[in-house]
């Protein structure tokens, strides 16, 4: 190669890592953007009853961790651009590292194409888990489509509540097999792959799949191998009674024959009883009824949603 | 033996052409033309071959000499002894109207149904050994005849009074219930004469004793006026429905009770002294050890009763494959905690304690002969020269079955025990309340097994009440053993 030849070389190379350096500086300008909006987005509050999001500190787990189920410390951390479904994660016990969070957070992000995703872990409970999780669900995202992963270290309980077209997949059958798949992760005090196991097997169904169900087909088998040897001992004496025949057939086989005649019938007296209608409270007034229903209260568990969920002590 | 006039061999009924026919030469007979100068109708006896079991002592006669080979009421395959001896006539007989391969038939269709039945129950050799038996029943005809009064009342209410209007109701009875019949043999257990009844006495026929030809009879031994009552408060019941029924009754609520005591005078119950007949019945017996279990078949009708013991190992495969269909199904509809199965478990292992001791119960019924009015009959007899022709006091004392169980080790509640930790074991688990499921599963296996133990000697129980003790006729001879 000739000394011009080189030089020509040189100036292409040089040239062209000033242009890879251009454009990959440009990437990351981009990039960077992307996640600044994203970050931005995440922290408005998705409902108007719902206060704005504030970055957790101790003080808020330690308040958090109290009995009532205060929604207000929630935290929306990702929504779906799409369909507008957030995903919620509080660790108000703690349980979670920043790591374990962002990687949870990214694994809950795949269930926001069917509804909220929540979880929530809490040191101290006055109430039943099942109630917190349901009030704690309705008072943060109230009718809307979703599911809730609880960690209740009050009662040492993990549960799954699931509300809306969620809980048409993740019923309360779906929510114990969930938690009883997943609830030795929690006894051995391994909370994020208690969550994470639980989210993926939600994932899972809600994507159609099936998941493994070694509790339903254990508890079912036992029960059908108890009712089995009894029901087979009601067939045995079904199947071997012979009916002993009725006084009609024995009366059909005989030489039977009835006559009644010259029939009588003569009215001799007559009593009568004082029976007032208005007496006793029976009667043909019923009452009652009205169409005041009292007030809903708070608490709106009830009232038409269709939530459910189901849950495991670990 | 009736002698053919042709060839000389043995005239049999022939039950296709309900006459007699010869073994050899197939002349045919009419019943009532072939008679023995004893058997002529003005004696009240008729010759006959009485053959006892020496085991059992039971008593079986038959017109014929021919040596029988084994006992139909304990299965024992033995000569049985013969005497000649003459025996009361009885007034009527409804002679055989099923084939023996009719009867057979009938029984092997019912033991279709009998998915567990052991397979001996199923054999072919075992079931050719069906025999005809003529078995003995006392008849009662009822007679009602006339006026019958009776009151009535109405009640309405109308504004704020209720009217009772009392009426005084009268008619002219005229009812007639011929021929209730029940059965008159103490070896022939009164569960199954009334599980093959009714015979239609439409069919019956004046006896003359070359029916018996080709069959056995059974003896007659209890009085005829153990079942009299009986008869007399089915005659009541209908006449009272029936007048209930009357257009002029039909509103009104009749102020005479079905006491069968009081309708038995308002309705001039009358019944005439019963007369002995004679109703055909196939009879097969199985013994297994020191129990035997009868299968009947109507010998007019074709209804079959079958005592069905169960085969443990058939029976256990049975329910193997019924839990697979039930899994299945369990499958479709429930998610169940394991909590819950355990407490599913608790419950059933109670529920079959109490089908344990119900089974028990029935045993202690069934070998204590409490529903067989014939045999008690027999047996107060024998103790203490008294006829008691009372019904077995139905309730049960708790100890009483308690030191039955002690009686025998076929009566022993070991089975009931195993329930009983059943429960234990899931209560105690249910108490301790433990977070892995493996609690549960270990504590329903554990109660499932004791289940298994419990149901698997309830259906030893039930092959117990599905045969029964070798019968001890005391006639003559008898067996220490059984």
């Amino acid at each position: 190669m000739t000394e011009p030849e080189v030089m020509t070389v040189r100036r292409n190379c040089s040239y062209f890592i000033k242009r890879l350096s251009v454009v990959m500086f440009m990437l990351l300008f981009l990039s960077s953007s992307i996640a600044i909006n994203a970050s931005d987005q995440a922290e408005l509050p998705r409902k108007g009853n719902y206060k704005a999001a504030e970055s957790r500190d101790d003080s808020d787990m330690e308040s958090a961790s109290e009995a009532d189920p205060d929604p207000s410390s929630g935290s929306t951390l990702w929504s779906n651009p799409e369909t507008g479904y957030c995903v919620i994660l509080e660790d108000d016990a703690d349980l979670l590292n920043a790591e374990e969070e962002n990687l949870l957070i990214a694994q809950m992000q795949g269930i926001t194409s069917y509804g909220n995703a929540v979880f929530k872990s809490i040191s101290y409970n006055n109430y039943s888990t099942s109630w917190f999780a349901e009030d704690y669900y309705h008072r943060l995202l109230g009718p809307e489509s979703g599911t809730l992963f609880l960690i209740d270290m009050g009662n040492r309980e993990i549960y799954i509540f699931s509300d809306g077209a969620v809980y048409r997949t993740i019923t309360t059958s779906y929510a114990n097999t969930i938690t009883d798949n997943v609830y030795r992760y929690a006894s051995d005090s391994d909370y994020y792959q208690c969550a994470s196991r639980a989210f993926e097997q939600i994932s899972t169904l809600l994507a159609g799949r099936r998941i493994a169900q070694p509790m339903k087909y254990i508890s079912n088998a036992l029960l059908a191998l108890i009712l089995a040897a009894l029901i087979n001992y009601f067939v045995v004496r079904l199947l071997s009674t012979t009916s002993k025949p009725d006084t009609r057939e024995i009366l059909n086989s005989i030489y039977a024959r009835f006559t009644f005649s010259n029939v009588q019938k003569k009215l001799t007296s007559q009593s009568k009883v004082y029976h007032p209608r208005s007496s006793g409270s029976s009667g043909s007034h019923s009452g009652g009824g009205g169409g005041h229903s009292g007030g809903a209260g708070g608490h709106s568990s009830g009232g038409g949603h269709s939530g459910g969920g189901g849950g495991h002590r670990f | 033996m009736y002698e053919c006039p042709n060839c000389g061999g043995n005239l049999k009924f022939d039950i296709p052409s309900q006459l007699l026919k010869c073994d050899y030469c197939e002349t045919i007979k009419d019943p009532y033309e072939v008679t023995k100068e004893q058997d002529a109708e003005e004696n009240d006896v008729f010759d006959v071959t009485i053959f006892t079991c020496p085991q059992c002592g039971g008593e079986i006669m038959s017109t014929d000499t021919s040596a029988a080979e084994f006992c139909s009421f304990c299965g024992a395959s033995t000569i049985l002894s013969s005497r000649i001896s003459k025996e009361n006539r009885p007034a009527q007989i409804i002679p055989f109207k099923q084939t023996k391969e009719a009867c057979k038939k009938a029984y092997i269709a019912r033991m279709k149904r009998a998915l567990f039945a052991p397979d001996d129950l199923k054999d072919e050799k075992h079931i050719d050994s069906f025999r005809g038996i003529y078995m003995p029943y006392w008849s009662y005809d009822i007679s009602q005849e006339g006026p019958v009064h009776l009151k009535g009342e109405k009640s309405y209410s109308r504004g704020d009074y209720t009217y009772t209007d009392h009426y005084d109701l009268s008619g002219q009875i005229d009812a007639n219930y011929n021929n209730l019949s029940y059965d008159a043999s103490a070896s022939f257990a009164d569960n199954i004469s009334e599980q093959i009844a009714p015979f239609d006495v439409r069919d019956k026929k004046e006896f003359t004793p070359s029916f018996l030809s080709g069959f056995y009879a059974d003896t007659s031994d209890v009085d005829s006026d153990l079942y009299k009552n009986d008869a007399i408060a089915i005659a009541n019941n209908t006449s009272y429905d029936n007048i209930r029924k009357v257009p002029a009754f039909a509103d009104l609520k009749l102020s005479c009770t079905k006491n069968s005591f009081a309708m038995t005078t308002t309705f001039h119950t009358y019944c005439d002294p019963p007369y002995r007949v004679m109703y055909p019945v196939w009879f097969m017996s199985y013994r297994k050890n020191d129990r035997v279990a009868y299968a009947t078949v109507n010998g007019q009708t074709g209804k079959v009763a079958v005592d069905t013991p169960v085969d443990p190992k058939k029976y256990m495969i049975g329910s193997l494959l019924l839990a697979l269909p039930i899994f299945l199904l369990l499958n479709l509809f429930f998610t169940i905690k394991p909590k819950t199965v355990l407490a599913f478990a608790g419950f059933l292992a109670v529920f079959s304690f109490f089908i344990y001791i119900a089974e028990i119960a029935a045993i202690f019924r069934r070998d204590g002969h409490h529903d067989d009015r014939g045999y008690r009959y027999r047996q107060s007899i024998k103790e203490d020269g008294s006829k008691s022709t009372k019904k077995a006091d139905d309730s049960i004392p708790l100890k009483d079955l308690f030191s039955f169980s002690r009686t025998d080790k076929s009566y022993r509640m070991g089975g009931a025990f195993s329930a009983v930790l059943a429960v234990a074991i899931a209560v105690l688990i249910w108490l301790l309340n433990p977070i892995s499921d493996l609690w549960y599963y270990a504590g329903t296996i554990l109660s499932f097994l004791g289940i298994l133990v419990t149901v698997m000697d309830i259906i030893r129980k039930y092959n117990v009440l599905a045969t029964r003790r070798l019968p001890q006729f005391d006639r003559t001879g008898g067996d220490d053993r059984a």
